[in-house]
């Protein structure tokens, strides 16, 4: 095989949040946010990152930008260990990462004008030179479906829609080349959706960049990703192409969480696996494996050993005790 | 328009409002009103809400926001109807308004009715004529609504105990406080989370699912014939979202309750829906039953929102996107307001607002395109 050039390589990747109490504040425990995650993302690809709320979705796409700091795991960007930067040098790797945030309404500074949030980081990186500077953002602005009159505006004149576009712009302003995306348009209408989507779509082929796109829409999610990574409860528990995962789901979690989707058809009645209850605090994961206080398929060994990562071919794994054989 | 003219217009604007607020609010003083005031009849006995060109507008600074404007459908009893269409199109609007929750003076009811079947008392009452003291005999007791945050529907400081039984104390005063607790206990129990000391609970010791069944709980406590449920799954994850749809679905046939589901998922309208009503700024665009809508969409606004959903097992290199925007709803145009956004326009599109026409006995659109098809058939 000839060598793929993975622009994310991460590999046990923890994120523990301490709790803390009493009067001196001792940590009495630690929600294990990401409980020891492998990731790889190749270039020019989308990585589509599902689970319900509280999986740690989220906390992952931000260590991976050292946006938080890592407990533990090696977190390899562009070739760079990002855990071993200092503060200075991980300023200057910043503009090749950026981030999407989800709500359009909170992520933009209301004082600012749009060429003011998307040039600021420009200006403060040199991207470009002063003179080029106000044509440059222009033709990001263009480039991501905004008029050029809406420089001078302020971010409470524009709809939910032209406000992602904006964001999209002040992370494209940077030329980066890898994005994460957190649940870019969960705040938005469905027509609109569709509009992003696109405009995502279109920039990821022109510009060649790689995102980590992380959604709790399945149908957006499926739409968008060459590769799934479906986590619950702070562990991947199931990796692999987008078609491998939904014409063969392998996890019980998968297949419950797939089945739950709603089907824009009268006529379609779904078999659905309802899960009972709800995701389990992961101040206190469940010993061994995390999914069996909810799983149909469970068995003995299930709650005293960790399931391990298995490939079932095709960069298609899972961890689950089913497969064990 | 020059500063000066601007000024006028917003002056213009400000007395008209003024006179709209001295209206409301003397009707609002008004202790009691004689019966043949808002008691009327229904058009068929066999609904259970009739919306007759209800007008809902909001008189603001700088002008009137006509949030609904002529809607007209009706629920059947025993039936579940999804509201479907964008944010702003005034479906949360419209179910304010049957509950009379309206943030008044500045939105009120501007025209129309609303009919409503009290089965119990063999009468019918027109919603938007009800005097307060009525209205709050109504609300929580016959209609009841769920909301779609239920961290902020339930009061953090109260148990969830305390906030149930409220709701069943208030509509039936003579009840003892062992047999309200009781009763309490049941409606945790319809939801499927009763437990030992349930009712000493806070809001916050609960995740969000089991929040949403408390909300759901207190919604059922007075057995209502209406639940109006405003986007009840929207933040609450998929897995979460089906064991609730789930739970709605058995409890509105166990208890023959009509259920009134606005949302903006598809998805969740074709699987609880027996009719669905699309609307669009503030009108219906089209009604049907859920089979019309979702295998026969007649206007191009449905039919565009339908395939701009990525599909599950489905695979399309490029999303249909529908251009553009909602309208600005102040100064809504003559013409259909999807004209601009619409790819399938017709030269009659530029002249007056197309009226409903009926396609077959329950799917309506209000679309040009479609005047020929009702020609062809009759």
């Amino acid at each position: 095989m000839s060598e793929i050039n993975y622009v994310v390589d991460a590999k046990g990747v923890k994120k523990y949040f301490p709790i803390k109490s009493g009067l001196l504040q001792k940590t009495i425990g630690h929600v294990r946010a990401v409980d020891g995650v492998d990731i790889r993302i190749k270039e020019g690809e989308t990585f589509g990152l599902v689970g319900e709320s509280g999986c740690g979705k989220s906390t992952l796409g931000r260590t991976l930008l050292r946006l938080i700091e890592p407990t533990e795991g090696q977190i390899s960007i562009n070739g760079m260990d990002m855990t071993k930067l200092k503060r200075e040098e991980l300023r200057k790797v910043r503009p090749s990462m950026q981030m999407i945030f989800q709500d359009p309404f909170s992520s933009l500074d209301p004082r600012m004008p749009v060429g003011e949030i998307i040039g600021e980081a420009v200006r403060e990186h040199g991207i470009v030179p002063a003179s080029e500077y106000r044509d440059y953002i222009l033709k990001i602005m263009e480039d991501c479906g905004l008029r050029p009159y809406y420089i001078d505006r302020y971010p409470h004149e524009f709809s939910g829609g032209q406000r992602q576009r904006i964001c999209i712009a002040r992370a494209l302003a940077l030329n980066p080349k890898f994005i994460v995306c957190d649940e870019p348009v969960s705040a938005l209408d469905v027509s609109i959706q569709a509009q992003i989507i696109n405009l995502m779509e279109e920039l990821q082929e022109k510009r060649n960049l790689t995102y980590l796109f992380i959604s709790h829409d399945l149908s957006v999610v499926q739409h968008i990703s060459d590769t799934i990574g479906v986590m619950y409860l702070g562990s991947m528990v199931e990796n692999g192409s987008t078609e491998d995962i939904f014409a063969n789901p392998l996890h019980p979690y998968t297949k419950a969480l797939f089945s739950a989707v709603p089907i824009a058809d009268p006529d379609v009645k779904m078999n659905r696996i309802l899960l009972e209850g709800d995701i389990p605090s992961p101040a206190n994961p469940p010993s061994g494996c995390k999914f069996h206080t909810r799983c149909s398929q469970c068995m003995e060994i299930c709650k005293n050993k960790v399931p391990e990562v298995k490939d079932m071919g095709n960069g298609h794994t899972v961890a689950c005790h089913l497969y064990n054989n | 328009m020059t500063a000066k003219e601007q000024k006028q217009r917003l002056k213009e604007i400000k007395k008209f409002n003024a006179k709209k607020y001295k209206e409301y609010n003397k009707n609002q003083r008004r202790k009691r009103a004689p019966e043949s005031e808002y008691v009327t009849k229904m058009a068929d006995n066999d609904n259970i809400i009739e919306f007759d060109d209800l007008k809902t507008y909001f008189y603001t600074d700088i002008g009137t926001v006509k949030a609904v404007d002529g809607v007209s459908f009706e629920i059947k009893r025993g039936k579940t109807i999804g509201v479907v269409g964008e944010s702003g199109c005034g479906k949360s609007v419209t179910s304010l308004s049957v509950m009379g929750l309206l943030q008044g003076p500045t939105g009120q009811v501007a025209g129309g009715s609303i009919r409503f079947n009290q089965v119990g008392k063999n009468r019918a009452v027109d919603l938007t004529k009800l005097p307060v003291k009525e209205y709050e005999k109504i609300r929580g007791n016959e209609i009841s609504m769920i909301f779609q945050e239920p961290m902020t529907t339930l009061n953090p400081v109260f148990t969830i105990g305390d906030q149930l039984m409220e709701c069943i104390a208030l509509h039936n005063p003579n009840m003892k406080k062992k047999d309200i607790e009781a009763r309490a206990l049941e409606t945790l129990e319809m939801v499927g989370i009763k437990r030992d000391g349930m009712l000493d609970l806070y809001p916050h010791e609960l995740s969000g699912g089991m929040r949403q069944r408390v909300v759901i709980a207190m919604a059922l406590s007075c057995n209502p014939q209406l639940i109006i449920a405003d986007e009840p799954t929207t933040a609450l994850d998929v897995t979460i979202q089906a064991q609730i749809l789930d739970l709605l679905r058995e409890l509105k046939d166990k208890i023959n309750a009509s259920i009134m589901l606005i949302t903006h998922d598809l998805g969740v309208v074709a699987e609880m829906a027996d009719y669905v009503v699309v609307m669009y700024a503030g009108r219906i665009v089209e009604q049907g039953t859920a089979d019309d809508i979702f295998h026969h969409p007649a206007h191009p606004y449905t039919i565009g929102l339908m395939k701009s959903k990525p599909m599950l097992g489905e695979h399309v290199d490029r999303l249909y996107s529908i251009p553009g925007n909602v309208p600005n709803p102040i100064n809504l145009p003559e013409h259909c307001y999807f004209k601009n956004r619409c790819e399938m326009c017709v030269d009659k599109c530029e002249g007056a607002y197309p009226e409903l026409i009926s396609l077959s006995e329950t799917h309506k659109v209000s679309c040009y395109l479609r005047e020929n098809e009702v020609k062809g058939e009759n």
